[in-house]
């Protein structure tokens, strides 16, 4: 029982590596959890087994503990009793003392400072959720998940053609991604990622281009001609940025395309895509759940919220 | 209607205490921490295990990230003190599945490999 109760005791104080915050919470729970344990082991694996158990819990407990403190500053939790007088004191004293040294580290602080904000405001800029097009908080995926299992559907062509009579929304695109070789004067041939985009989803993303046109509606009816759009940096690097660009012809798979317009540099709608074809499918001849993965995106209607577009 | 508000994936890759965690708490499943270390050991024949600092810190991690979330449970008929009991998700679930196709796609490589056929070099 000694054995044991020196055991927890060691265990308790190797809890205060967890902050305050944690051990308000859990120390009571950690400490019986704890004990039931070493318990278990010793009765069901011997003694020798419930001593490594205890050497390993110890070692354990002050490895989370530190780095609980970590995620919870990373975090931005505020200690409990966050203000000591003890802190202003040892500062006192420190600055008294060191005074070249406490200006040094102030300074420093200072500088760390401006450039942690400077950093956050770069990455926040760049995670930011607002997709950037033109009103990007008004752009939104659709989505369609089982309700008994929370996954995500992406063979949503059936539910697509639903979704486009909905008059919470504005404009409705889809479109799909197709790996098609690429083969094109003056390069070798490369497999590239192609969007099979509905011209609606230009009209979505509202980005004009920088040459020609974009797709239209006329574009996707059977029996149109092969019309492709490309992105900047394909056009730079592929047709060395070729101002006659628009007419010339590109073979993607076995179709060959004429290009009707560049988009402008840093656009990739709707994921990181360079080469745009024509939507030429019917959403209403699929059976729910068939056909290819789809992605589907809306600009919601002037006056819906977000949320009534979820209701 | 729904939009996807967070993207399971920003998550991956799980460390392995979340993941055996979000495992354990199967569907319906209401587990209080010790439970949970129990239900580690048993799913796994007792080769894997969760030590409690581990276990509690993840715990704190999951609750804040939405993995997990806080259930009233019924009082624990061998005593101790009161404890918290917890439940898996939709998101979490949604992480759990997430991982578990990465970490298929790598059986797949060892596999393909012939790894796992007991080939030695």
């Amino acid at each position: 029982v000694s054995r044991r109760r020196l055991a927890t005791s060691v265990y308790i104080t190797a809890l205060r590596a967890f902050p305050r915050r944690h051990r308000a919470t859990f120390a009571a729970e950690m400490i019986d959890t704890f004990e039931r344990e070493l318990e278990s082991q010793r009765t069901h694996h011997g003694r020798l087994r419930a001593s490594v158990f205890v050497v390993a819990a110890w070692l354990n407990v002050i490895g989370a503990g530190v780095g609980e403190r970590r995620r919870q500053r990373r975090a931005g939790f505020t200690p409990a009793g966050g203000f000591s007088w003890i802190d202003v004191t040892l500062a006192r004293r420190m600055f008294v003392r060191y005074p070249g040294l406490s200006i040094v580290g102030v300074f420093g602080m200072a500088v760390g400072i401006a450039i942690a904000t400077a950093a956050f405001t770069i990455i926040y800029a760049i995670l930011s959720p607002v997709v950037p097009l033109e009103d990007g908080e008004r752009v939104v995926s659709i989505v369609t998940v089982d309700a008994a299992t929370t996954n995500s559907e992406s063979q949503v062509m059936h539910d697509f053609a639903t979704w486009r009579t909905l008059r919470s929304l504005e404009d409705i695109g889809a479109s799909t991604t197709v790996g098609r070789t690429l083969i094109a004067e003056g390069g070798q041939p490369e497999t590239v990622s192609v969007a099979e985009i509905s011209a609606s989803g230009f009209r979505v993303a509202r980005v004009r281009p920088q040459l020609g046109r974009w797709l239209m509606k006329d574009d996707e009816r059977a029996g149109a001609p092969d019309v492709a759009v490309i992105g900047y940096n394909a056009w730079q690097r592929r047709f060395a940025g070729d101002p006659g660009i628009v007419g010339r012809e590109i073979q993607l798979g076995s179709t060959t395309y004429a290009v009707v317009g560049v988009m402008p540099e840093g656009f990739g709608f709707p994921v990181n895509h360079s080469y745009w074809i024509p939507w030429r499918r019917d959403p209403s001849s699929y059976a729910p759940r068939t056909g290819p993965a789809v992605s589907v995106f809306a600009r919601l209607a002037p006056g819906t919220t977000l949320e009534s577009a979820q209701a | 209607m729904r939009r996807a508000l967070r993207d399971p994936a920003a998550l991956i890759p799980l460390k392995h205490s979340t993941y055996r965690v979000l495992l354990a708490l199967a569907d319906g499943d209401v587990l209080h921490g010790y439970a949970i270390m129990q239900a580690v050991a048993d799913m796994t024949g007792g080769r894997e295990a969760v030590l409690p600092g581990t276990l509690y810190a993840a715990l704190a991690r999951m609750v804040d990230e939405g993995l997990i979330e806080e259930r009233d449970g019924s009082d624990d008929p061998s005593g101790g003190p009161q404890r918290r009991y917890y439940r898996r998700t939709s998101f979490g679930r949604a992480v759990a599945r997430a991982e578990s196709e990465r970490l298929r796609d790598l059986l797949e490589i060892a596999r393909a490999q012939k790894i796992l056929s007991g080939e030695r070099k």
